[in-house]
């Protein structure tokens, strides 16, 4: 086994950026499976070896293996939270969710105003954003360098695991811009039904429960990915 | 032998018993593990050897682990609490095969495999 130079990582990085990936978990994969190869054969060797690989790893064969993983990302992210979400209904656990219904629909029933109602409404929203900016932050930190590795992808290279979190982070965001900033699009008494305490307290436990699981989630993957 | 049809039927067996000698191992290990093990008769082709791992791990019989190598990422396997279970159960179906197989293209075997 040898070395490889600069030169060679530098071709293997072109050979690579060809197929315009854009998962980053199948990126690093098929690099390392390059680098490994080629560091078993000479120097001489190195442009044959290289030819052969790019013609195993074809551009469809390589964009087969990112769209199968894409779809293999959203089943698992979704299949673990709802493990994770199942668990907050366990017997050891129950105390913990009795604990925090009874916290909001306390709360709920202090509030004096819609204003405060409308507050705690959207106190998991809120937290809902500081994990967004939080996972932001690590998933910059793992990807940067992949990144900078194949500058000039063509495409915008991310984490395909990322992807279904933002998805999922963005999803109750936009659910709650849909319900009050499109007019008309619901039955006026709707919002009533959601001025209710009772009503805010428990679509604030669910969305208390969805942020945690979410966050469980990403503890879970983020040690087996790029996350 | 080199056929990559008759590997093929084989090939998720082959790598859940691989991870079940190694405990962890990334994707160009096995391929060099195979032909090692072969001497190079059987070469695993890097088109199936991918989706064979990425489907285990959908199916829940592998798991990963991301290691930094180098200036590179590199992604290990390792098998699953099931993936343990189902190497018995592939390894048993598989050798349950070849010796079938080698009824058919022996005849005049016994069934304790004596002529």
């Amino acid at each position: 086994m040898r070395k490889l130079t600069d030169k060679e990582l530098q071709a293997i990085q072109d050979s690579i950026r060809k197929k315009v990936l854009s998962s980053a978990e199948i990126i690093m994969e098929i690099y390392d499976h390059y680098v490994s190869h080629l560091q078993e054969y000479p120097k001489e060797e190195f442009e044959k070896q290289l030819l052969e690989l790019d013609q195993k790893f074809t551009y469809s064969y390589c964009h087969r293996l990112q769209f199968e993983l894409n779809n293999y990302v959203r089943t698992d992210i979704g299949k673990t939270q709802w493990m994770v979400i199942k668990k907050y209904f366990c017997f050891s656990r129950w105390l913990y969710l009795a604990g925090i219904l009874a916290i909001l629909f306390y709360v709920a029933s202090l509030a004096k105003s819609e204003k405060e109602l409308k507050l705690l409404f959207f106190s998991p929203l809120v937290l809902l954003i500081a994990m967004f900016i939080f996972l932001g932050v690590q998933w910059l930190r793992k990807i940067l360098p992949i990144r900078k590795l194949f500058k000039g992808n063509g495409v915008s290279i991310e984490s395909s695991f990322s992807k279904q979190f933002i998805l999922r982070i963005h999803l109750p965001l936009s659910l709650i811009n849909f319900i009050f900033y499109v007019p008309g699009f619901f039955p006026e008494n709707i919002y009533s039904f959601l001025s209710s305490p009772s009503t805010i307290a428990l679509i604030t436990a669910i969305f208390v429960l969805y942020v945690i699981s979410l966050l469980e989630v990403w503890k879970i993957k983020s040690k087996t990915a790029l996350l | 032998m080199s056929n990559n049809n008759l590997i093929k039927g084989s090939l998720q067996t082959i790598i859940l018993k691989l991870l079940e000698e190694n405990e962890r191992m990334y994707g160009y290990e096995i391929t060099q593990r195979v032909k090692e093990l072969t001497a190079g008769e059987i070469k695993i082709t890097e088109g199936a050897l991918y989706p064979a791992l990425h489907k285990l791990e959908a199916e829940g019989l592998l798991s990963t682990e991301i290691q930094q190598v180098d200036n590179r990422v590199r992604k290990y396997y390792s098998l699953t609490k099931d993936g343990q279970k189902e190497v018995h159960s592939k390894m048993s179906e598989l050798q349950s095969f070849v010796e079938n197989l080698q009824r058919i293209i022996n005849p005049g075997l016994k069934p304790d495999f004596s002529l």
